[in-house]
């Protein structure tokens, strides 16, 4: 940890050390040194490259660690809206190599974000009620209604328009009913139907109160 | 003792035997009109081949299941779901003459008819025509209350100038020529593949709307409606009179008209027939003459006048009965002839139009010749073959799933009008999916095991590398769609490999990028197409265009487009993969 520290304390830097505050506030993080860690990062967020190509890319791998140290910290509001905020900010990153990566990182993140969600469940308090939201298949909107009794999904309608589904808006509702998750097997040859139910399932429960 | 007959009407007529049963069987078929009554087990033969008809139509050839396999369709046909394509004599006498192949399966069910129809006579017409069932239905449900435009009164006797009384022999005439010439037209005229198409149109389209989603149906073109009011045409002539399309019009119908020189039955009169015409306002077919004999040509057997004669006068036996037969041409009978102008005007307005269709194909003139060429399904013959066998039925659209097939316009010329053309936007074909090629009645489309299907090369995907995202240099980004669908269904035909980007290592490494990571800069993975895997299914580029064409609006068209090469075409297909050689 010295050695991290010393480094990012020296000031003859050729080029800010982006690198460094990162692993140093990962360092803190990990024993514990949540407030030492997020001063870190908010002091490496005013870091300027001398490029101002990579300013947006080094803005949104900061928000990126803000969210796994909010993580670690336990302050999972925070660390998803760190990482909406990393999700949004790679996109408009304009470095001049490796453009094609940015939604390759902003499809990672957006993945640990889905991880929070989807762990959210458990233990989640859901309003009872019908929900409902469209989520794009694989030919066009599914509709979903998800009906929450007594805290539970209950049940889940869908309307789809997918053209060979091999039953998938069937089995997957069920599967996520049997279960109470989101964390459900695929039916084989219908991978992008799976995904938007249960994307859109998500998002119906936020809308009863999953946080 | 009465000469043995086949009369089916039942013997209830008379008053005295209207009792019990027959009494309330009487009061019921009253109801449903005359010409039920007379004959109801022939209504009764009809509506059980229209129902064999709608049933294979709707629910057969319905090509969804909760999980779809290789067996959803063949699970559900019982009889082949094509029966009345095959049956309809015209489909496999004018694709016969058009292709010059002997295509015995349905040359058998051709000939198959046509001894049927000897015996007895037109029966097709009057019994299993599920498309004159319909006409029937037309007729008494709206044509009866058009009486006063109807033409019934004996239009094919001489002192009435109508030429056209015998105008389906002009049309059989004309059709037989193209098909001779090489250029088939029957699929525009004939009964069962008007009816087909004519359903796939409205109902077929009904279908996938109510049971799929408005999304699956194709934008209808100009061409759509020409079928449409094809197909609508042949209900409306019913406002001119019963069954006018099958009296005066249909060439299937003239076909085994002229085959009923042949025939054996024969629909006779005896002596105790009084002249009172009942016969004549029953008979549906306009094929019984002033003094009450047959005209034998267009007698379908339906018997609906041995049921209205009040004296039991008509009997349905062999030609060669002769018992107690009533007097010829009494009161004097002046039938129209069939005139031999009408025969050499069809004759040389068909070989006109063959002659044009060939000249225009030669010339590249009809249609747009220059551009792609229509993708066909998989197991179609050589291109000019497909021409001359396609019946234009639409028997493949309804059992494509997706649907990937869709008839064409007029964008690939005349001579494609309504022939299936694949179109990947729509859907991709799919993998465990060879159901196209098991209804197509005239063997246009070879029936293929679905082994062989999947190696028989439809067309060949290319990558066009100023859209594709790993390709294109501004916006370039992950993209590995067509790689996924085509690993999962099995072809892997499509590689990603690594393309290079131009990179500053010097600046990266300063900037404290680890050689991983500024490796992972400096190269994208792209997909390639391998050509002799690629059977041109189309799954990646319905991929692509849902995603990026119809639900981002990323790009204006897809960046895999399957293109009409490297094709597998041949006029017969082996049963095994490994024998498929090389595509052209």
């Amino acid at each position: 940890m010295h050695v991290y520290r010393e480094w990012v304390a020296r000031t003859d830097h050729d080029y800010p050390p982006f690198f460094g505050v990162k692993a140093l506030a990962s360092l803190y993080a990990d024993f514990g040194l949540f407030e030492d860690a997020e001063a870190l990062l908010q002091e490496g967020m005013k870091l300027r490259p001398p490029k101002a190509d990579w300013v947006e890319m080094r803005q949104a791998e900061f928000h990126d660690a803000f969210g796994d140290l909010y993580v670690k910290w336990g302050q999972l509001d925070k660390a998803k809206a760190s990482y909406q905020e990393a999700v949004r900010m790679y996109p408009l990153g304009k470095p001049p190599y490796g453009q094609h990566l940015l939604p390759r990182r902003a499809k990672k993140v957006a993945g640990k974000l889905r991880l929070l969600s989807l762990a959210s469940l458990e233990g989640a308090t859901l309003k009872d009620g019908t929900w409902r939201e469209t989520a794009l298949g694989y030919s066009g909107d599914i509709k979903l209604t998800v009906k929450i009794d007594g805290g539970r999904i209950a049940d889940i309608k869908t309307q789809h328009q997918e053209k060979i589904d091999q039953n998938a808006c069937v089995i997957i509702p069920k599967r996520i009913i049997d279960k109470q998750s989101l964390q459900v097997d695929g039916v084989s040859g219908a991978t992008v139907s799976k995904d938007a139910l249960v994307a859109g399932t998500l998002r119906a429960l936020q809308q009863a109160g999953l946080k | 003792m009465r000469s043995r007959t086949a009369n089916i009407f039942f013997g209830f007529l008379k008053k005295s035997r209207r009792t019990g049963w027959r009494g309330r069987a009487w009061r019921w078929l009253e109801k449903a009109g005359p010409i039920t009554r007379s004959s109801p087990a022939r209504r009764g033969i009809q509506i059980v081949c229209l129902l064999i008809f709608l049933d294979a139509f709707f629910r057969v050839c319905w090509p969804y299941a909760e999980r779809f396999s290789s067996t959803t369709f063949s699970d559900k046909e019982t009889l082949p779901v094509e029966s009345f394509l095959l049956i309809d004599p015209l489909v496999g006498l004018s694709t016969a003459l058009a292709g010059k192949v002997l295509n015995w399966a349905t040359l058998w069910w051709m000939l198959g008819i046509l001894a049927f129809c000897i015996v007895i006579p037109r029966a097709f017409c009057g019994y299993f025509c599920p498309l004159g069932t319909l006409i029937d239905a037309f007729d008494w449900l709206i044509g009866r209350h058009f009486k006063k435009w109807h033409v019934e009164d004996n239009p094919t006797d001489l002192k009435k100038p109508r030429g056209w009384v015998h105008f389906k022999y002009y049309l059989l005439a004309g059709v037989l020529i193209t098909s001779l010439c090489g250029v088939l037209t029957s699929g525009f005229v004939s009964a069962i593949p008007i009816l087909t198409r004519g359903l796939l149109f409205t109902g077929g389209r009904g279908q996938i709307a109510a049971m799929k989603g408005t999304n699956h149906l194709a934008p209808a073109g100009p061409m759509f409606y020409v079928s449409l009011g094809l197909f609508a045409a042949v209900f409306l002539l019913s406002l001119k009179g019963r069954r006018f399309w099958c009296r005066y019009v249909c060439p299937s119908g003239a076909m085994l008209s002229v085959f009923n020189f042949f025939r054996v039955g024969e629909r006779k009169v005896e002596t105790s027939c009084i002249n009172c015409n009942k016969c004549v306002e029953a008979c549906p077919f306009d094929a019984i003459n002033e003094d009450f004999t047959t005209r034998n040509n267009d007698c379908t057997y339906c018997q609906s006048c041995g049921g209205v004669c009040p004296t039991d006068a008509i009997k349905f036996v062999t030609r060669w009965n002769g018992i107690e037969l009533k007097l010829d041409n009494d009161p004097p009978v002046q039938p129209r002839p069939v005139s031999r102008r009408g025969f050499v005007a069809a004759g040389v307005l068909g070989a006109a139009a063959a002659a044009v269709t060939k000249a225009a194909q030669a010339t590249g003139l009809a249609g747009n010749k220059e551009g792609p060429r229509p993708l066909r399904p998989p197991g179609s013959v050589p291109e000019s073959e497909f021409l001359d066998l396609c019946i234009r039925c639409g028997e493949c659209f309804k059992v494509c799933p997706g649907p990937v097939l869709h008839p064409a316009g007029l964008e690939h010329g005349f001579e494609s009008l309504w022939t299936p053309v694949a179109v990947p936007e729509h859907a991709g074909c799919h993998q465990d999916c060879n159901f196209c090629t098991q209804v197509c009645p005239t063997g246009a489309i070879q029936p293929l095991d679905l082994l062989v299907k999947r190696e028989t090369h439809m067309g060949l995907a290319k990558v066009n590398t100023q859209t594709c995202l790993p390709f294109r240099e501004d916006g370039r980004e992950d993209c590995d769609l067509c790689y996924q669908e085509c690993t999962q269904a099995g072809y892997d035909a499509i590689e990603m490999r690594p393309i290079d980007l131009p990179v500053d290592r010097t600046e990266l490494e300063m900037q404290g990028f680890s050689d991983f990571e500024i490796d992972e800069m400096a190269t994208i993975l792209a997909p390639h197409v391998l050509a002799d895997r690629c059977v041109g299914c189309g799954i990646c580029t319905y991929r692509c265009h849902t995603k990026y064409v119809v639900q981002d609006g990323r790009l204006e068209e897809n960046a895999i487009p399957v293109f009409a090469e490297n094709e597998h075409r041949m006029l017969t297909f082996p049963i095994v993969p490994g024998e498929l050689g090389k595509p052209e």
